[in-house]
């Protein structure tokens, strides 16, 4: 077990998406998620959801092309890793099971990793040819995790080495995202499509409040916008697409505010040598924008994984922990007895 | 029924606090079930927090509308509970609802809230017919001005 570059399968079944996914050290081979947008299709129609059924029909043909497309068998891989936590109880289940399973079949040893530090590793993750990727990490790291369900910011002073300082304490940037988008009636998950029609919008039509704004401290909150996006939609009645653009141009500019304040405040106070930024909402461009931005004007150089598919969930980013797991010997002692922790934090 | 007038977020926490204070006692014997009906907005999750808040939770209760269900440990007379918050928000239908395993949460001592309970009318039904281990209680949230809700209490079982 001395290999540099160990070639590990990752399974991740925290939420809603089925995935697995294998890596040779940094280097992702394959990266596979049946995610109810993408995939049913391919896997006979199954529409993926939050059912435990659900993974229990994709778990087993998502593993079996990510071996494919990796052109390996599993004779050829040198540990199983699999997401214990943070998500939904019954869906980690899911995928603990089975890499339980195969790590007893096939004698390897098996690695559990939190879903968060998937997310917050995900800058380190390089192609399958080594390229892309951080070359020279330096700490002290700070990341911002912002998705569907979480929103975060954590201090890292080394692999394996984490601090939460700051969480929200409602709901989470992209349910906010999410739900604003139900109220503008753009259909469900909205969060995107809320991001693309903001494009065409003009910010500074309605005014948001950013929340915690004379806090000093590093949580967040996204109720209070929820709410008042909620209030102005009951004010304003029916309203055309232009006027919605508006709407959502104008409560995006707030929530970005909200987030990149944050973090400003964050790297103000610890002074770190990068920022991380991981989670599907890091897709939404205005963000990635603005938390560039900012932190260009402290000197702070920002990562982020180099493609999208490894911003929203993904066994990937799993398989990158997992990797560092490797190398500081960090394995299950007694595989029978792994559980999920559904409330798994940093 | 009784019925509340609720004009901000401390008041829909207070409403929470007085009721799980109410029905505490029930839980030496049965599960407690708050099933909250509203739209969005309306102070459901407000409202968990508030039971969060009677019983000492140490971690702040967060909306689980994206995992659907979390989970909190408290402690009943010194003994380990927990604290089931669910969201269905994003459930489409009962038969999704249905995997989340609830009957399984309803052990006595334990507190399950669900939020848009609504959505599941039948399944609600389904958990409350066995009243010696399950006592249930509707809080159905109204919005009727911008900074006023309505919070009508009743008993289901």
């Amino acid at each position: 077990m001395s290999s540099t570059e160990p070639k590990i399968l990752s399974i991740d079944t925290s939420c809603d998406e089925t995935a697995a996914a294998v890596t040779s050290g940094l280097k992702i081979l394959s990266n596979v998620i049946a995610s109810q947008v993408k995939t049913h299709a391919k896997f006979g129609g199954v529409e993926p959801g939050v059912a435990r059924r659900e993974h229990q029909k994709l778990i087993n043909p998502v593993i079996q092309e990510s071996l494919k497309q990796a052109k390996i068998g599993m004779e050829g891989i040198e540990a199983i890793a699999v997401t214990q936590g943070p998500g939904l109880a019954i869906a980690l289940e899911v995928g603990i099971e089975k890499a339980k399973e195969l790590a007893q079949k096939f004698q390897k040893p098996l690695i559990a990793v939190n879903h968060m530090e998937g997310h917050l590793l995900s800058p380190f993750a390089q192609d399958h040819k080594g390229e892309r990727g951080i070359s020279y990490p330096k700490f002290l790291a700070l990341g911002l995790l912002v998705s569907g369900g979480h929103t975060e910011l954590v201090l890292m002073k080394d692999f394996g080495k984490y601090e939460l300082v700051g969480q929200t304490l409602d709901d989470a940037a992209g349910e906010c995202f999410d739900k604003v988008a139900r109220i503008l009636e753009l259909g469900y998950p909205g969060g995107p499509a809320l991001s693309k029609m903001a494009q065409a919008g003009n910010d500074g039509a309605f005014r948001f409040p950013i929340p915690l704004k004379w806090s000093e401290d590093l949580n967040f909150s996204f109720s209070g916008l929820k709410t008042a996006a909620l209030y102005l939609s009951q004010k304003l009645g029916d309203i055309n697409s232009e006027v919605k653009a508006d709407f959502a141009a104008s409560f995006e500019k707030a929530a970005v505010a909200h987030l990149v304040d944050k973090l400003t405040k964050a790297a103000v106070k610890f002074k770190p040598k990068m920022i991380l930024i991981g989670g599907g909402v890091i897709n939404n461009q205005r963000l990635q924008r603005e938390v560039k931005e900012g932190m260009a004007y402290l000197s702070i150089p920002v990562h982020l994984a180099f493609e999208n598919d490894l911003l929203t969930d993904n066994a990937a980013m799993i398989g990158i922990s997992a990797n560092f797991k490797f190398q500081r010997e960090e394995f299950v002692k007694d595989p029978e007895k792994l559980e999920r922790i559904p409330n798994l934090s940093f | 029924m009784a019925e509340k007038i609720l004009e901000s977020e401390n008041q829909t926490q207070e409403l929470a606090r007085q009721l799980i204070s109410q029905y505490h006692q029930e839980l030496g014997e049965k599960a407690l079930l708050f099933a909250l009906e509203g739209d969005l907005g309306a102070g459901k999750t407000t409202f968990t927090k508030g039971i969060g808040n009677f019983l000492a939770v140490k971690q702040p209760i967060r909306s689980p509308g994206y995992i659907l269900v979390s989970e909190y440990p408290f402690s009943y007379e010194g003994d380990p509970k927990k604290l089931f918050h669910i969201d269905l928000w994003r459930v489409q239908d009962f038969s999704e609802a249905q995997t989340l395993e609830l009957p399984q949460m309803l052990r006595p001592g334990n507190i399950v809230v669900v939020e848009w309970a609504q959505k599941i009318p039948e399944m609600i039904e389904d958990l409350i017919s066995n009243p010696t281990k399950v006592k249930a209680i509707r809080i159905h949230i109204d919005q009727t001005a911008e900074n006023e809700r309505s919070a009508k209490i009743d008993e289901l079982n």
